[in-house]
């Protein structure tokens, strides 16, 4: 169902898309549609989500609803997905752009990807009533597309202090992290929260990643100024 | 193992037997009774939740075989970091290999579920209590502790072996470099 296609990174013209649909054309039926369909679901979920409620919710016609998607279901899921999605890599992008240090960057990609995820209505009704439906898509291959997307889409953020194959991996490594601790929750650690980011991020990331950085295969360089480079300044 | 549980265990066997062959969803009842040589009516006696019953115990048990092999066959390590290269080289190899899980990820991952998610918490329970002996041995680094180590771990494990990402898992050296550098640097001493 939804599974394939949230597989692809975003296209160049889909994001154009949700691009448009952000902007404030409340009268545009295709938005009205998405809108009334992540209501629908935040109430029943997936399975439960009929076109017949959808066009209720939009207070349109089902027939317009066909008119803009007339593919049905999937294609309203899909837009759904994708508009949350881009909404999603935007206010992340916002965070990690005002992050001073590695480490902070490590900390807001972490926490607020959590928090994003905990307050989701329509994410949390979704596990509640068919978690079937997540978490088949954060296992084996599915996860290893997740990992590809995210870790390209926020690396760039940490090229700042790091090579983009650090960058990369780092990225990836944050995802695992966030994936891990929303299938199997733990006691101890709440991850939407900074602090408790924060002392992940300082016992574990941070020496991983400058092992790494300091690894044999790549150039030497000063310890010294790897640290300096990860958890000091520029 | 009374007469009731080697019966319950004959059918799980049977019902690997027919997923293996059909896949999980056009396994029926009929199927599963046949395959395991009883009526429908003597196999709802063992599994009174019925097929999905049966179906979660098969998919559980066939995960507690793939980490038993696994436990036995890195336990004889002599390092930290030994157990963690050759769990995560086996594990991910054993996993690949692996055609029934393979055929269920192509064409029905969602019939894997809930018993997957069921058998993740377990598994995890399990791992950390497996690498608690090694850490103990090898020790930990000022500041962390045996549990929060082990508990990583064995998520980072767990996550790398069933989803690779951008690491080559059949490559040793890139598993030493995974194991030494990123998940073994902060917890060593």
């Amino acid at each position: 169902m939804i599974a394939r296609d949230l597989k692809s990174p975003p296209r160049e013209g889909s994001l154009a898309t949700i691009a448009h649909l952000e902007l404030d054309n409340r009268s545009s039926s295709r938005i009205r549609i998405v809108d009334a369909a992540l209501a629908e679901i935040s109430e029943v979920g997936v399975t439960r989500m009929t076109m017949e409620a959808v066009a209720a919710r939009a207070k349109l016609s089902r027939a317009t609803l066909y008119r803009s998607f007339p593919g049905g279901k999937d294609p309203i899921l899909l837009a759904v997905a994708e508009t949350e999605l881009a909404r999603f890599w935007a206010q992340l992008a916002r965070s990690l752009s005002a992050a001073d240090q590695l480490r902070e960057a490590l900390v807001v990609a972490i926490s607020e990807t959590t928090s994003y995820i905990q307050s989701h209505e329509a994410f949390q009704r979704v596990l509640s009533l068919e978690p079937e439906l997540i978490s088949a898509h954060l296992e084996f291959q599915s996860m290893d597309e997740i990992l590809l997307t995210a870790s390209a889409i926020t690396a760039p953020f940490f090229a700042r202090w790091l090579s983009s194959t650090d960058s990369l991996r780092a990225a990836e490594w944050a995802t695992r992290i966030v994936v891990s601790y929303l299938l199997t929750p733990s006691a101890s650690l709440d991850l939407s929260k900074p602090e408790d980011a924060t002392y992940l991020v300082d016992r574990f990331m941070i020496p991983g990643v400058l092992a790494l950085k300091d690894d044999v295969h790549q150039a030497p360089q000063s310890s010294k100024t790897t640290k300096q480079l990860a958890l000091g300044g520029k | 193992m009374d007469k009731a549980e080697r019966t319950r265990q004959e059918i799980t066997e049977a019902g690997y037997r027919c997923i293996a062959r059909w896949g999980v969803s056009r396994s029926t009842m009929s199927d599963l009774a046949r395959e395991a040589g009883m009526s429908r009516a003597t196999l709802y006696r063992y599994f009174p939740g019925g097929r999905e019953a049966l179906i979660n115990q098969v998919i559980k048990d066939a995960v507690a075989r793939f980490f038993e092999s696994l436990y036995e066959e890195v336990g004889e390590s002599s390092s930290l970091e030994e157990v963690l290269e050759r769990g995560l080289l086996s594990a991910h190899k054993a996993i690949e290999n692996h055609d029934v899980l393979q055929s269920v990820l192509r064409n029905e991952p969602e019939a894997l579920h809930p018993a997957m998610d069921e058998a993740v918490a377990l598994v995890h329970e399990q791992m950390v209590a497996f690498l608690v002996p090694f850490l103990e041995s090898y020790g930990v680094a000022s500041g962390v502790t045996i549990p929060e180590a082990a508990d990583f771990l064995a998520r980072m494990l767990l996550s790398h072996m069933a989803s690779p990402g951008r690491w080559d898992l059949a490559d040793p050296g890139e598993v030493a470099k995974l194991v030494r550098g990123e998940l073994l640097a902060g917890v060593r001493a």
